[in-house]
Parts: structure tokens; sequence; C-alpha cells
């Protein structure tokens, strides 16, 4: 309905817009939060004081000022956030000239689509609850700006949070069958948030920044048994080229994928020598194409392929939380024999660096000929030289092995791993680098494993004859407690200079940490089930009920057919439960159903009192009678009484009706 | 014919004449409104981002609100559903004036709130129904003179979010009088229907005064007999010779050769004036006379019966036809 608002329905529009936009504000630039900050300071006083709305001098200023707030977010970030902001621009320039009623429904609905923009960004069970909290406020703005009637707060927060409960059945349904693509309508733009994870390219003192994020890099759930601590190593990639200081993926291997697919087979080529274990991971939109696996996987998940190493890619970047299952084999046998290409690519060492310890390689492997042999003695080397495990190892120089082997000694495991790699290749075994992770915390809540990004880990394998593709972890020979406890632990005995917080300790030795891990397995099963529906597990889901065959409009009759039913349960629900009467008005209705049938019919805008009047100027006799009906029927319905008192004064009604 | 009038037409044979309706869902339409079309527009537009970008979050914001919009369909009907309305007829009115109906709303349950009313043009808002009953006044221009029987009702309420509009037609059976609007004769006319009917004379005839008569129902209270009724003698009139010799009249023939309405608005006016200096007049229409008397009941008469008037000879038809080219 139109017509002015009144100062408290604008008011409360802008606290409610305020709480809903609290997040946009960190988001974007500080001249928005400007903008509307001011708008809303004014429109305070505005109404105080009854100054009139901004004139046509003042709002092309202020249009001018919005669109540079909004060039200025566009700048800084994607696409997304620029429309975004704009949006936000023009909510907060519709405050400066909120008036009537259409303009808060405009302010209403502008503010609903602008908390969806946030979900496009942050999809956390934060922003999850956040969602309800701001659909339950946005209404109760969109009812306070229709409604003429001054209401409390109280009375529209009850109405809204009804009608917003009552709708969550009805989104459940439309959730799981409303039809979901498999590929975006058009093209996504990118997202500008940088992520924090494994990188392609990995440089010895990598790991140790990795190390201190506390980030939840994957989830694991194992159907079954839980391999051993020490055999939870999560592939990602395989570094093979080495330029003397860095170690990168292949770009040949990325050309030769497809000749390479042989090693697709090689998954399947495995022969297990231990337990199978299958299970699942929960992966979140890493902008990126590699997907985590236990070594070493046995096949490959839907939109995925094998890529060169026995890894597996993504056939698009993940720009979506996904969900995937594998089965992989922590001990095996690789049969076969490597290809010329593998060969060439995973010994190649570029000269002028690490002499010294290529050297020392050549002096070792005149000792041990014997690959295995040969392994064993080096990790054994590492094992008795004093090398220390520390987070924070010096920083090297240009030639990083060599200072680092003989100088330093002290590293993390990207130096190790290196290290190790160059001592293998050099006698001419097939070596390279493989990051992941290593280890993860179980979560008892929820009976899986949360892998962090401090998790992260780098090993090497080597080809060794009869064994195939070996894991080799020069980390363990130094510090064993990495691999069989967690990076902390061996942190904590290894590393004099590394200070666990007080908080983290604290945390994980108190009650603290079942909370925190039961929040964990909360935020599990939300990523799992809410933010990671995609049209997969949607299909999963319609499979369980038989409906997977359907196709979309064969569904959408089933869900128009669900509807139907539904409306009109809820309907005949509604047409049932009507009207009921109480029961004094009941008993004053059949009074004045007696009282017509005498003669006198009580008009329909007649009050019960001036009934009562001229009741007794007919039947003056009666008075006594019509005075105690009438008094009677007055305190029930309008006064309030005690339960047990009413059933009194309920029944002496009925009496004295009876008896009229 | 419009689409809307068509379907309003069929609503309202749907809709029998009664003295009493309960809104139910035999009465009740509901569809969006123009802000509920543009909420749809915007859940399109939202389905479309995560359709598109595949948020789950920004699908479940789309669906609570598609459900939230489909709940407001069961709230706004439920507003409507129920409500018990009658209508009484307010007092009488003259024509050009606004005659009044009251609208009595009565609900067994409580917490209706944002009723629309309207008869004809005029929209009433009753934004909370407490005590579940409250009386409207409803007004309606009256244009004709006679019975005015109250037009078809609207009540509508977009309660709560104003995007779903429930509505109803009803044809309540309440009726008003409407008088004919009065006009002051010219003075010539005056003189020539009335006597002095419309000069200033508080007392006629008072110095002839004939004697008493027992009081009869209707006679001015100016002239009854006070010092007999002192004296305990009974009420009794006092008689004057100018009232029973040059009683008032007010005749339609007085005003002949002028068009029907306009004899009747004015003798209207003479029947106001001549009530609010409480004199003791007649009336004489065509086949009707009333009076001489001096009572409110009288005047209400004379006043029901200008405006009921049907008769009016042909001369005055044509006469009536002639000032109108005029």
């Amino acid at each position: 309905m139109q017509g002015n608002l009144s100062q408290q329905q604008i008011q409360r529009l802008i606290v409610l817009q305020g709480v809903v936009l609290l997040p946009h504000f960190f988001r974007f630039s500080w001249l928005v939060t400007v903008i509307w900050g001011v708008g809303a300071l004014w429109q305070w006083f505005r109404l105080r004081n009854n100054w009139p709305l901004p004139g046509k001098k003042i709002k092309p200023l202020l249009v001018i000022v919005g669109l540079v707030a909004s060039g200025m977010t566009l700048s800084g970030s994607g696409k997304l956030e620029g429309a975004a902001s704009f949006l936000l621009v023009m909510a907060a320039l519709k405050l400066w000239e909120l008036k009537n009623s259409r303009d808060g429904f405009v302010l209403a609905c502008t503010s609903y689509f602008l908390i969806l923009t946030l979900f496009l960004f942050d999809q956390t069970l934060l922003m999850g609850a956040y969602l309800l909290l701001s659909i339950w406020l946005i209404t109760m703005g969109l009812i306070s700006v229709n409604g003429r009637a001054e209401f409390s707060w109280k009375a529209g927060l009850k109405l809204s949070g009804g009608l917003v409960l009552q709708s969550l059945p009805l989104a459940v349904v439309l959730f799981l069958i409303f039809p979901r693509l498999s590929t975006p309508l058009w093209s996504i733009w990118k997202e500008s948030s940088a992520k924090v994870g494994l990188s392609d390219q990995v440089s010895p003192g990598d790991f140790s920044r990795l190390s201190k994020t506390n980030e939840v890099a994957f989830r694991a759930k194992f159907f079954g048994e839980r391999p051993a601590r020490s055999d939870l190593y999560w592939r990602a990639m395989v570094l093979s080229e080495f330029d003397g200081v860095r170690w990168r993926r292949a770009p040949r291997a990325k050309q030769l994928q497809e000749y390479y697919l042989g090693q697709l087979q090689s998954l399947h080529q495995l022969t297990p020598t231990g337990p199978a274990y299958e299970y699942e991971i929960t992966l979140g939109a890493t902008e990126q194409r590699w997907m985590f696996a236990l070594d070493r996987p046995s096949g490959v998940p839907l939109d995925a392929t094998a890529a060169y190493g026995g890894n597996i890619q993504a056939n698009s970047k993940l720009h979506l939380p996904i969900l995937y299952q594998l089965l992989s084999y922590p001990s095996y046998r690789m049969a076969g024999s490597i290809s010329d290409f593998e060969l060439d690519l995973e010994t190649q060492l570029p000269d002028g660096y690490a002499e010294q310890t290529r050297q020392f390689a050549r002096d070792m492997f005149k000792k041990y000929p014997n690959p295995q042999q040969f392994v064993r003695q080096v990790l054994a080397w590492f094992n008795q030289q004093p090398f220390y495990y520390t987070l924070e190892p010096p920083r090297l120089g240009n030639n990083p092995v060599d200072e680092f082997l003989f100088d330093s000694r002290r590293g993390f495991c990207g130096h190790y791993a290196s290290a190790m790699a160059v001592i293998l290749r050099e006698v001419g075994l097939p070596t390279r680098l493989v990051s992941g992770y290593l280890g993860g915390e179980y979560n008892p809540v929820g009976n899986y494993l949360i892998v962090r990004q401090r998790d992260a880990h780098a090993w090497v394998e080597s080809w060794l004859p009869g064994t195939g593709w070996t894991r080799i972890d020069p980390t363990g020979a130094v510090a064993p407690e990495r691999v069989l406890q967690s990076v902390e632990e061996a942190l904590e005995q290894r590393d004099p200079g590394y200070q666990s917080s007080f908080f983290e300790t604290a945390i994980r030795d108190s009650w603290f940490n079942g909370a925190r891990l039961a929040w964990d397995s909360v935020n599990n099963s939300y990523n799992r089930w809410l933010i990671g529906y995609d049209h997969q597990r949607q299909n999963e889901f319609l499979k369980y009920f038989g409906l997977d065959t359907l196709k979309p409009w064969q569904l959408a009759a089933l869900f128009a057919a669900f509807m139907g039913i539904a409306s009109m349960v809820a309907l005949s629900a509604l047409l049932l439960g009507r009207e009921k009467l109480s029961a004094e008005s009941m008993a004053y209705q059949a009074f004045c159903r007696k009282c017509a049938r005498r003669g006198v019919t009580r008009l329909s805008n007649e009050g019960p009192i001036d009934f009562q009047l001229r009741l007794i100027e007919q039947w003056p006799e009666k008075d006594a009678q019509i005075d105690k009906i009438t008094n009677l029927y007055i305190q029930l319905r309008y006064l309030p009484a005690q339960a047990k008192q009413r059933t009194e004064l309920v029944r002496s009604l009925k009496k004295g009706v009876r008896s009229f | 014919m419009s689409f809307a009038t068509r379907v309003r037409r069929w609503a309202l044979r749907r809709a029998p004449q009664s003295a009493q309706a309960i809104l139910n869902h035999r009465c009740i339409y509901v569809l969006p409104n123009a802000r509920g079309a543009v909420f749809i527009i915007l859940l399109l537009l939202m389905l479309l981002a995560a359709m598109n970008y595949q948020k789950s979050l920004a699908y479940v914001m789309t669906f609570i609100l598609g459900s939230l919009l489909h709940s407001t369909i069961v709230y706004t009907y439920r507003n409507l559903s129920g409500l018990k309305l009658s209508l009484n007829s307010g007092r009488a009115c003259f024509v050009g004036d606004l005659a009044s109906f009251q609208l009595v709303v009565e609900s067994p349950r409580k917490g209706r709130q944002q009723l629309r009313f309207r008869i004809s043009e005029y929209w009433k808002n009753l934004d909370h129904l407490r005590g579940g009953r409250e009386v409207v006044d409803i007004e309606v221009a009256a244009s004709k003179r006679g019975w005015l029987q109250a037009p078809p009702l609207e009540v509508e309420t977009d309660f709560p979010m104003g995007l779903i509009r429930a509505w109803s037609w009803q044809n309540l059976s309440s009726q008003v009088l409407v008088y004919p609007h009065p006009l002051a004769p010219p003075e010539r006319l005056a003189q020539r229907g009335g006597g002095d009917g419309d000069k200033p004379n508080p007392t006629p005839g008072q110095e002839d005064y004939q004697g008493m008569r027992p009081y009869h129902f209707g006679d001015s209270p100016r002239h009854l007999a006070w010092k007999a009724l002192a004296s305990e003698k009974g009420l009794f009139t006092k008689v004057f010779d100018a009232a029973v010799s040059d009683d008032m009249w007010f005749e339609w023939d007085a005003f002949s050769g002028i068009a029907v309405e306009r004899r009747l608005s004015y003798l209207t006016w003479q029947i106001l004036e001549a009530d609010r200096r409480n004199l003791i007049y007649g009336m004489k229409l065509p086949g009707t006379t009333l009076g001489p008397a001096s009572s409110k009941k009288h005047f209400k008469q004379c006043l029901q019966a200008l405006a009921l008037f049907e008769g009016g000879t042909a001369e005055s038809h044509k006469v009536e036809a002639v000032n109108n080219a005029r």
C-alpha cells in the first residue's frame, strides 16, 4: 500500500539493512561504507528535524560519488565484486531518498539480492547461519514497510520468523529435486580471492610457510578400517623438473598426458601387498585442478582423469566444493618397466648445481651398488648425521642443496626431499618429488580425518627394480615423529626454536578440543550435504529413490503433483480447522438465539451491554438473569482469567443460559 | 467491457444478495500484485545467479524466498477467510452528500490486519481488527434521490508482505434513503407556493387566539397551554386563528411548469426551513397530502415522500426537457 513511511518504519529499515549488509562493508571499498553510513545518519536526523529529501542538486553528486566508490572496488578485484559493489552503492543511495512504501520495498528487494551475492564469495557454515538471519530480518522489514499499523519489533520478528520457518520444508524439497546443471550457464567470472595451499612449484622453504596455516585442506572419511598413521600419505602431484633450486611439474609431461594414459593402467596394475582402503574426500573449491588421493589410488572418480605420475586431476578447475570416493593401496608393488621418456625425465639434473651432493652420491653408490641398499644407507646417513628438523631453517643461497646438506643441516620436509631426490637421480635412479599432505587429525565425532594445510608434506618416489615406484621419505629418517604423530609434535620435540602457541596447547589438551572437533564435524556435514550438493550428488539422491532415470520435465511434473497434494492438504487443514468459537462465545450465541425466539433479536452492530439494556427494558422481571449472563460473558471474553477460574466461570455461564 | 469488469460481474453473480456474508474459499480470490510480480522477477534473477555460479547457498536463499512467497499466499488468504461482514444503513442524506453505511466487520479469530474496504470509489482502511469486531463507516456519493442500494463491496488485503493480494466482492443488501437536494425557491415562486413560509414570522396569528383543544400528537410544543398544564387540567393546545385559517401548505402545484426534480428540491428546502422554525405545515403532492403538523415524524414523512416521489406530469417532463435544452 502506498503512502509515506513513518519515522519508526524508516528507522527500522535502516537498522535492519545495517545488520544485513554488515559483511558487505568489510568486503568492499570504504567509500561504499561511508555512503551508506552517512545516508543512514542523514535519514535518522532528517526524520528528527523534518528536513526535506535531497533535491536535484545533491542527487547527481551522490551518484557520482557512488560510481567512484564502485569503480574503486572494481579496479581492486574481480568483476563479480565490482557488480556486487555497484548494487550495494545503489542500495546505499536509495537509502538517501527513502520516503514512501515503494522505496522501502525496493530497498528490501535489493537487500535480498545483495545477500545472495555474498554467497558467491563465501559459503562457510557461518554464512549459512547468516543467510537465515538476514532473510528473517529483511522479511521483517518488508512486512513493516507494507503495514500501516505500527507494530512492535517483537511482533514483527515473530511474524516473519514464523513465515520463514514455515517456508523451510518446501525450500528443502526444492533444494533436493530442482535440477542441477553440471556446467555453468555462461562463463564464470574469475574469483579474486587467493587460496592458500600447495603450489605446482616447490623450493625447499615453501612448506614451512604452509605449516603455519591451520586452514583445512580437505576431509577424508574412511569406510571401514582406517590405515595406520604412517600410511597416511596424500598425493597431490609429482614434481619432475629441477632447475637446481626449484622443483616444477614437468611441462613436457603435460603434453604427453595422452601418451601416458598408460600410467592410468598402471593404477590398476598395482599388486597390492596390503589391505585396500575405501574413503571419501570432501574438498573445498580450490580453484585448482589437482585432487588428493591416498598413496596410491586404484582408480579415478567421475569428472576427473589420471594425470602423469599416478595422480588424479579434475577435468576443470574446482570452482565448487566436491566430494569423491576412491580406493587406495598404501602397500603395493608395481610390475613392468619404466619407459624411456620417463627415465629421461626423472633422472635429469642441471649442471653447475649441487656438485658436492652429487659427488657424495657417487661415492656412496660405489660402496652400495644395490639400489635398495643404497636407499637404506642414504636414509641411515640422514639419521646419523646431525640433521635438524625445523620450521625456521636458515635462508639458503644459490646452491641450496649443497648448502643444506653440508652446511646448515637444518631443514623442513622440502629440504630433505629435494636433497634425497638429487642424490638418487645422480646415481641413475628415476626419482621425483611428490607433494601432498601427511597425516591428519582424526575426528571421532564424525569419524573422519581433517587434513590441514600445515600437514603439507613433500617426499620422494623412486623407481626401484622389483617394486616399481617406491615411496621414500627422508624426513622420516630425521624426525620419525613427523610420520608417526603429527607435525606439531615433531616440531615440539625436534625444533628448539619452535613454540607452539599457548592457546593451541591449551586447546589440544582440554575439553575444548571435543567442542572444536564437534564443530568441525558439523562443518563437515554442512559441506558434504549442503554446499557439496551438486548434480552428481543429486543423481545419487534420486537414485536412492529410484528417480534418477526421470527427465527434468518428468521431475518437474512430479514436483508439481507433490505441490498440488501438499497445497490441498494445507488448504483442507485450513478449511477443516475453521474458526472454532470459544466456549463463552458459543454459550452467549445460544443465549442470543433464545432471546431471538422470544422476540428480541440482537443487532449485528449491538454490543453485549447495549443488548443487555434493551433486554432488561423488555423483560424487567428477568434482569438478574440477564445481568448475570452478560457480565459472565464480558468477563470471560474481554478480561484475562486464570485457567482454573475460567472453567468455573464458563460452567456457570452455560448453566445460566440453560436456565434462562 | 473490459476483462476486469467481466471477471467482477462473474464474481458478483456468484455472491448473491444477502444481509451478511462470511468470506470463505468460494468467494476469496488470490493473486500476486504488482510488487509480487517484481518479487517473482527478483527470484528468477536469483535462480539464474545460483544456477550459473552453482552456489548451494544461493540456491538455498532462492528456494527459501520462493517458499516464502508460497507461504504468504496462505497467510494472505487466512487474513480474509472467516471474516463476517454485514452492512447497516447509516442516516439518510440529501442528493450531493455522502450517504454512509456502517460496515460491521467481525472475526472469531484474532490477528486480522491491514484490511481495506471499498464501496464505489472510496477505500477505507482497517489496520487492525481489535477485539474481534469493528464498525467501519463507508461513504457513498448520493447522486439520486430515493432508496440508495449499497453498491457491491470490495474487501482486500495484502497482509503480511504486500506481495499477494486476496480480495472478495460481496453484495451486501442495505439501503439508505436519499432526499432531494434542497434548493431555495426564487422569491416570487415562494410567495405563490407556500404563502409566507419563507418569511421570518416566529408567531403567526398570535393575536387571533381562538381557544384550546385537546393536545394531539405532533402539535408544536410552542402552542401548548402551559397554564392549563400547570393547573393540572391536562394537555391542551392553544388554537390560533391564523394557524387554522392560514396553515402553511407546500404544494406541488405551486411550482407548475418547473422540472420535477427542481420542484422536489424547492419543496425539500421549504420543509427544511419550516422544520427549522418549528412551524406547522402541510405538504401536497399529487396523490398525497401530509399534515398539517409540526413534528419530527411529520418532517420525516414529508422528506420521505419527496425522496420517493414517482409522479410528475407529462407537462413537467416536457418543461424539464426544455430546461435542459436551455
